[in-house]
């Protein structure tokens, strides 16, 4: 158990750039998920903390103490990989019991110790076969273990879910956090997977081309996104984001104009064009404009169900854009409707930095 | 015409492909029979008319006793020269194997400044012949040999098993790189984390996943040490078999049949490892990493 500062990392990969000044705490005890697209530079982040590469520049920092330079081995840390990497020539047993015999630990405390890890997660059976005789989420459950039983510091996972099957993704999903909550262990997890970030994390940072564009909980991340990156990336469907010019009074988006309400124009503050952003599921489509919300004329264009909810397509001219609505209400393609989103729910960006804008 | 499964070849081409096979390979089992036969006979066996042969283990005998003619005097210790070419093959064998699969690994895995030219030269020495090598292997061997003749004979084992595994280095640390090369990096990456380092990581992790490109390349270098002849000849001071067999040959008293025993016990571990090591060459182990 250890907290992890991360000091203005810069990773180059050669001429390339993987990570570009990230600064992170972590807290002792916190489960921590590393979001972002591939190529974002989440996984190398992981890589630097593990001490499977060094920084270029900058410090990483487990409880205070200084571990930039030392090598994997001496940092104690677990990590279960995207593909599991289990040791293919060894019984599961043996895969498990491997960082202990490095170790040099005694037989005893080796039996004891990886019995009780494969108690914990239900593996004690499969304990005399060989990896390729398991299943995925069984090959899953030993490449924890192996993390696991040397009682590492900081436990690290690599997208460990990506290679399951989407229902048993969910119950490892559940399992993992309650796992990493009973053991109070340090954890840094990587994923691209922007559900699976929300429904696991006590807090997400969101990584876009080698730069952290914003860290928080969940529900920071998903109702107060900080950059259209974060806006335009989280949820399914994820947030709408549509420019829009601002002639000191009045809104414009393509050619459908509509008064700006006082609330925000503190927010604007004279800027000539915007960001505007809603969530899906905070838009309404009716056949008027309701009071304390911003409507604009659309059109719908396609109908997608989702059983409970239903995606409804709808273009303003050119742009389109994705609204969540319950099954209940019908809606035909072709139907003139206005989009209705009340004015709380309404995010604003700085449309040249991407950046949000606050109420100062 | 009938569909089958995919792996599954229709019977008619499984016979065609076995007779083109077999027909190709008569010429060696005929000649490799003759040779057996002949060491087995009471002269040797050149045709199929077998009125004359008589069946008889006395070459056999004679060989063991080490009397290479069947009159005469002249007595040779077989089994010295057996334990001769063991020297030298196994040392071939073990000096290939360790070059082949610390320098592949270093190659796969370790950028260095340099490698690519490692890797070709490497390639150009694998194309040159030993044959055409052994002047300045030779020059090498006068510069550095001992001048007595005791600490020579030593030096010449030393130096024969050198020399010739430099000619299989090259295809084995080739063959070795594209083993590793196939290694996922996560394998290697969890046994670091898991606190192996770097040499037990090969040694404990990566050398068993390619235990099949291992024993290979010791198979490779034993019967190359095995059935080297030029190096021997030029730099060994004793003898093995193969220098016997290639000495006697040319002597006045040769009794061919005996020589055709000599031969056949010279024969027996390159069948003998080829038998064995066929199965384990298909051994691959798989499972347990996902690509």
């Amino acid at each position: 158990m250890a907290s992890i500062v991360l000091e203005n990392i810069t990773k180059k990969f050669g001429k390339v750039t993987a990570l570009d000044g990230v600064n992170l705490q972590i807290d002792d005890g916190e489960f921590i998920v590393l979001l972002g697209p591939s190529g974002s530079g989440k996984t190398t982040l992981m890589y630097l903390i593990a001490g499977i590469y060094r920084p270029t520049s900058g410090r990483i920092l487990f409880d205070g103490r200084d571990v930039t330079n030392l090598p994997p081995k001496e940092r104690n840390v677990g990590l279960v990989f995207q593909n599991w990497a289990l040791y293919p020539h060894m019984k599961v047993f043996d895969n498990i019991a491997f960082p202990l015999t490095l170790k040099k630990a005694d037989k005893n405390t080796i039996q004891q110790r990886v019995h009780e890890v494969a108690n914990m997660l239900r593996i004690e059976a499969l304990l005399d076969r060989y990896p390729w005789q398991l299943s995925g989420g069984q090959q899953q459950r030993v490449a924890i273990a192996r993390a696991l039983v040397k009682q590492p510091q900081i436990l690290l996972f690599d997208e460990p879910l990506s290679n399951l099957d989407a229902l048993l993704r969910i119950g490892v999903r559940t399992e993992l956090k309650r796992l990493q909550k009973d053991l109070k262990i340090t954890s840094v997890y990587v994923t691209h997977d922007q559900a699976e970030a929300l429904a696991i994390a006590d807090r997400i940072a969101v990584i876009n081309n080698g730069k952290l564009i914003q860290v928080g909980t969940p529900n920071e991340i998903y109702y107060n996104p900080r950059h259209t990156f974060v806006a335009g990336f989280v949820g399914n469907p994820p947030a709408n984001l549509l420019n829009a010019e601002f002639d000191g009074t009045r809104l414009t988006i393509e050619t459908k104009t509509f008064q700006a309400p006082a609330e925000l124009l503190q927010r604007i503050s004279g800027r000539r064009r915007i960001v505007l952003g809603f969530r899906p599921e905070k838009g309404s489509l009716l056949d008027h404009i309701t009071e304390n919300a911003v409507g604009i004329e659309v059109q719908v264009y396609e109908v997608e169900s989702m059983g409970r909810e239903q995606i409804v397509t709808v273009s303003i001219e050119q742009t389109m854009v994705k609204v969540l609505r319950p099954s209940e209400e019908k809606f035909q393609v072709g139907q003139r409707l206005f989009l209705c989103v009340d004015i709380k729910d309404l995010m604003l960006f700085d449309f040249d930095t991407n950046e949000a804008l606050d109420v100062r | 015409m009938s569909l089958g499964d995919v792996e599954v070849r229709s019977k008619s081409r499984q016979i065609f492909y076995s007779i083109i096979l077999i027909a190709l390979s008569v010429p060696v089992i005929v000649a490799f029979s003759m040779l057996v036969l002949s060491s087995f006979a009471n002269q040797m066996v050149t045709n199929f008319d077998f009125s004359k042969v008589r069946f008889t283990f006395k070459n056999w005998q004679l060989l063991f006793q080490g009397r290479i003619a069947i009159t005469g005097g002249l007595r040779e210790n077989i089994f010295l020269y057996l334990i001769n070419t063991a020297i030298v093959a196994f040392g071939v064998a073990i000096v290939t194997t360790l070059v082949g699969t610390l320098s592949g690994y270093a190659i796969s895995r370790i950028r260095f400044r340099g490698r690519r030219f490692v890797l070709l030269m490497m390639l150009m020495l694998h194309a040159l012949p030993g044959s055409i090598l052994i002047v300045g292997v030779y020059f090498l061997y006068r510069l550095w040999m001992p001048t007595s003749l005791n600490a020579l004979r030593y030096f010449s084992f030393f130096y024969v098993i050198v020399a010739r595994a430099a000619l299989e280095v090259p295809l084995s640390v080739w063959l070795m790189k594209g083993f590793f090369d196939l290694l996922p990096w996560e394998v290697e990456w969890s046994a670091l984390v898991d606190g192996a380092s770097r040499l037990k990581t090969w040694a404990k992790i990566m050398m068993p996943l390619i235990k099949p490109g291992v024993v290979a390349i010791l198979i490779f270098g034993f019967l190359a040490g095995w059935q080297d002849i030029i190096y021997v000849r030029t730099f060994l001071i004793d003898k093995t078999l193969a220098t016997f067999i290639e000495s006697n040959l040319e002597s006045e008293m040769a009794y061919m049949p005996l020589l055709a025993a000599a031969a056949t016990l010279y024969l027996l571990p390159t069948i003998f490892f080829y038998i064995s090591s066929q199965k384990l060459l298909f051994k691959v182990y798989a499972g347990g990493i996902r690509r």
